[in-house]
């Protein structure tokens, strides 16, 4: 479960936030002239919004950085260092440097993997170039006075981070393109609240902007419901299994009762509730377990490092985290309950099927 | 006298084709209430498959079976297992008591079956276990008795459900001279005080010498029908 939620919450607290707002338009033409409407209204409304813990806003544009081993396309991403950090995650995963608390006058916070393939380090020089708004072109040296790593090797090659305010001083413009914001609440719900209050903008939520995440979630369920399907049929083959073994040894004892009278529906339910008494003390037991070893793993992390390669080319952190929601302990509870009914119907079948005189002539 | 037991003309044959053995052939007899009645032959002759007949577990593929007026091919299978739980007490020459019951258990369990009220089954229970001489045993596992004390056992859970006669299917078979002098001076005596009918199977000498009535068959035929 870790494994997909990790990711969807990764995403969330590090790359897109809860919620985003861009000009109605951003999304079919992302000119750096193209910035959100009303951004004092908009900041005043969202101030005002109970559910929000905090929001960023930024400028964004798409770019290069160069350096003398290489370029690269980049998005530059102008940022309010304070509310940047208060927002997003980015502050605890910087592998080196600080989050643009710097007094370099031009400083930049690139991604690990951008730093690998453009060979950066601390205070190395970078050129940053993009398109102004009278389409004349900006290039401007940055020095690197931090670097960020959080597992995701397509972000971290794409995203740099600069200071609003030398965006500002090279493009002349003060506006901004894109509000990320943090919720405390049901982001999906506070977005329903916002809608039609900001004119000219489009206020989405994380699954609104990036279905994939939607989809992701979804998944997690189904995903779920697929592996616990396929552990409780599992489960199933090792209750018939025991219980027809046990059967098999007591054919002698189910004999006599079958002699001296006990109805065949008795011995089934007999058989039933001794498979029901499988599940009432292998369930409590498994979800204890499964409780203690989630603790831990949440707790410290299940380390993937070995596969880290291959696991952040596909945005995974290499250090699971495993959760449960509770509900599912309750649920998968019930699903071991519901196979251990199912898996005593068989046995109890044949245990009724037998015949007594030959099952109590067996030794 | 009542007649608890009747069969007529009955057949069974097990096997196919050359391996085809007929276990009875056309046998009718009738056994009155308080009969003490021994089924004698030897291995093979079929007395065991006659008391299976009797005891409802087993059907014959042709006659008659009347057991307490009924007669049994009428009954469907559940209503035969009520039966046999209502009429029938059956003392196996494994004694196939439950192993992980104690001798209390094992005597109360049919009683527990017929839904007996608890008072009345702890009361008959003990009555019955002191009745077999296993007082202070009542608490001990099959594993924790001797072979005679576990027939005594196999015994009281017999009676305890009251029933009209009681089938036993060599019964001395694994135990030593005085137990099987204890365990037929026990039947005996139920049969002489409380006029309990015992059909038993056997070809111990001991058993037949106490027998009231002994049936002889041979090859699925009554060949001697004997009352003494």
């Amino acid at each position: 479960m870790g494994f997909m939620e990790s990711r969807v919450n990764k995403m969330i607290d590090l790359e897109v936030g809860s919620m985003q707002i861009h000009s109605n338009t951003f999304d079919y033409d992302n000119d750096i002239s193209n910035t959100l409407e009303n951004q004092e209204a908009l900041i005043q409304l969202l101030n005002n919004t109970e559910g929000i813990s905090a929001f960023t806003t930024r400028f964004v544009t798409e770019g290069s950085a160069v350096t003398a081993h290489g370029q690269n396309g980049i998005k530059v991403i102008g940022v309010d260092p304070q509310s940047e950090l208060q927002t997003l995650k980015i502050g605890e995963r910087m592998v080196d440097g600080t989050f643009l608390d710097s007094e370099l006058s031009y400083p930049i916070v690139v991604g690990k993997k951008l730093a690998e393939e453009l060979h950066l380090k601390l205070k190395s020089k970078v050129q940053i170039s993009f398109t102004n708004v009278d389409a004349s072109q900006i290039s401007k040296n940055f020095k690197v006075c931090g670097i960020y790593g959080i597992g995701n090797d397509n972000y971290e090659n794409y995203n740099v981070f600069v200071p609003n305010d030398r965006i500002n001083r090279l493009t002349g413009l003060n506006a901004r393109h894109e509000i990320l914001i943090r919720t405390n609440g049901d982001a999906k719900a506070i977005t329903t609240s916002l809608k039609g209050k900001s004119a000219g903008n489009l206020i989405q939520s994380y699954a609104d902007r990036y279905p994939e995440i939607a989809y992701m979630e979804e998944m997690m369920g189904t995903s779920m419901f697929i592996l616990m399907s396929i552990i409780v049929f599992a489960l199933l083959f090792g209750i018939v299994n025991t219980l027809t073994m046990s059967i098999l040894e007591r054919k002698r004892e189910i004999g006599i009762l079958q002699a001296i009278g006990m109805k065949a529906g008795r011995i089934r339910i007999m058989i039933v509730m001794e498979s029901v008494i499988y599940g009432l003390i292998g369930a409590p037991g498994g979800v204890i377990l499964g409780y203690f070893t989630i603790l831990y793993y949440g707790h410290f992390g299940f380390d993937l490092t070995a596969f880290g390669e291959g696991m952040s080319a596909f945005g995974y952190d290499p250090v699971l985290y495993l959760s449960l929601d509770t509900k599912y302990y309750f649920i998968y509870t019930g699903y071991i309950l519901f196979a251990t009914i199912i898996g005593g119907l068989y046995p109890s079948r044949l245990a009724t099927k037998l015949n007594p005189i030959s099952a109590i002539r067996a030794i | 006298m009542k007649t608890v037991i009747q069969t007529k003309n009955l057949n069974k044959t097990f096997g196919k084709d050359d391996l085809k053995v007929q276990a009875l052939n056309n046998v009718s007899i009738s056994i009155n209430e308080g009969e003490f009645t021994a089924l004698v032959g030897p291995s093979g002759s079929g007395k065991t498959t006659l008391l299976n007949m009797i005891g409802g577990l087993d059907n014959p593929d042709s006659g008659n079976i009347i057991l307490n007026n009924q007669e049994i091919s009428e009954l469907k299978k559940s209503e035969m297992t009520t039966f046999r739980q209502e009429n029938i007490g059956f003392v196996f020459q494994a004694y196939n008591l439950i192993p992980v019951l104690s001798a209390y258990e094992n005597a109360e369990f049919i009683m527990l079956l017929q839904g007996t009220p608890k008072k009345e089954r702890e009361t008959r229970v003990m009555k019955l276990l002191a009745d077999v001489g296993l007082e202070g045993k009542e608490h001990n596992k099959p594993g924790q008795l001797s072979g005679g004390q576990q027939q005594r056992v196999a015994v009281a859970r017999a009676l305890a459900a009251k029933p009209a006669y009681i089938l036993a299917d060599e019964p001395t078979a694994n135990l030593d001279s005085k137990s099987t002098t204890d365990l037929l001076d026990l039947m005996y005596t139920l049969n002489q005080e409380e006029q309990m009918t015992f059909v038993f199977a056997t070809h111990d000498q001991r058993v037949i010498d106490r027998a009231k009535r002994v049936i002889y068959i041979d090859d699925g035929k009554i060949v001697k029908d004997e009352i003494r």
